[in-house]
């Protein structure tokens, strides 16, 4: 063992990583199709600011599982393995937390959005808002797949 | 010492949320593809040795990821406060002032996501000398 902060507990943390993960797919694939309905007429305000809630909380606390995990997939799996056998993988995850990080602003900027808009009457907040939904969508179902990616490669 | 505005004011300055928001995202974009194109200093952890450093360059195993995190969400929170402290009495912006807010917005998005592929896409990561405890796996 190298006494890496959180070591120890880096499998549960992983898997409670990935159960976040699940949960943030759905509610935001649920948002990304709540946000596209205001493009298209479509008003659901209510349920758009669940949606909104429910995926700030749920990035924050996927994001927060994944920082706590990460000095040891920096050093047990990217530094001894994926650095020396599936350099591939190390460049994916890089891409993978700086989105991460972009995805969380993202989060934020939907929810404060979400809670202060009238998407009948305001076009340009309307836009906005659909603008950090789609990128956070996006950077979200990129992450799950790059996350399992890397995980096939090597986990903690 | 600050007065509440009326009932109507204050709808027009919340009407202004919008563009700080977008500002807040502008300035998170820039800088985070700042730190991530220019060696700054930055704050390093070091996970081996459990110290954090604040410099240009690390000596030995050290991630920035943090230190860019922490740096970038400040400096879009210090940013927002601004765009609030000029635009909270304001009444609302222009439309065309308001789009170009958001263009500027959907631009940094767009470059600090290309910014971030590239950055990382081909990089030949340096493995870390395999420890004597250490089974492949």
């Amino acid at each position: 063992m190298s006494n890496i902060a959180w070591e120890e507990h880096a499998r549960l943390l992983l898997l409670l990583h990935a159960a976040g993960a699940i949960v943030l797919v759905g509610a935001s694939t649920h948002h990304f199709l709540i946000a596209l309905g205001y493009l298209r007429g479509r008003f659901k305000v209510r349920l758009g600011r669940i949606y909104a809630i429910t995926v700030a909380i749920a990035y924050g606390v996927t994001f927060l599982l994944g920082a706590l995990v990460y000095p040891s997939f920096r050093y047990v799996v990217r530094g001894l393995y994926l650095d020396r056998y599936a350099v591939w993988a190390s460049n994916l995850f890089e891409i993978k937390e700086n989105l991460a990080v972009l995805g969380l602003a993202m989060a934020i900027g939907a929810l404060i959005l979400s809670r202060k808009m009238d998407p009948a009457l305001d076009r340009h907040t309307r836009f906005g808002y659909a603008a950090f939904v789609f990128t956070l969508t996006a950077i979200v179902w990129f992450n799950v797949v790059s996350g399992l990616l890397i995980t096939m490669a090597k986990s903690v | 010492m600050s007065v509440a505005l009326p009932r109507n004011q204050r709808e027009e300055h919340s009407s202004n949320v919008p563009v700080i928001v977008d500002a807040a995202a502008i300035v998170f974009c820039w800088s985070f593809a700042f730190f991530l194109l220019h060696p700054v200093p930055t704050l390093w952890y070091y996970p081996l040795e459990h110290r954090w450093a604040f410099e240009i360059k690390p000596d030995g195993l050290a991630m920035a990821w943090y230190g860019r995190t922490i740096a970038s969400i400040t400096l879009s929170l210090v940013g927002s406060g601004i765009a609030w402290v000029m635009l909270r009495r304001r009444p609302p912006l222009a439309p065309r002032i308001q789009d170009g807010w958001l263009a500027a917005m959907i631009v940094s998005i767009v470059f600090v996501v290309l910014v971030i592929v590239v950055t990382n896409v081909g990089d030949h990561p340096a493995p870390e000398p395999l420890p004597p405890w250490y089974i492949p796996r």
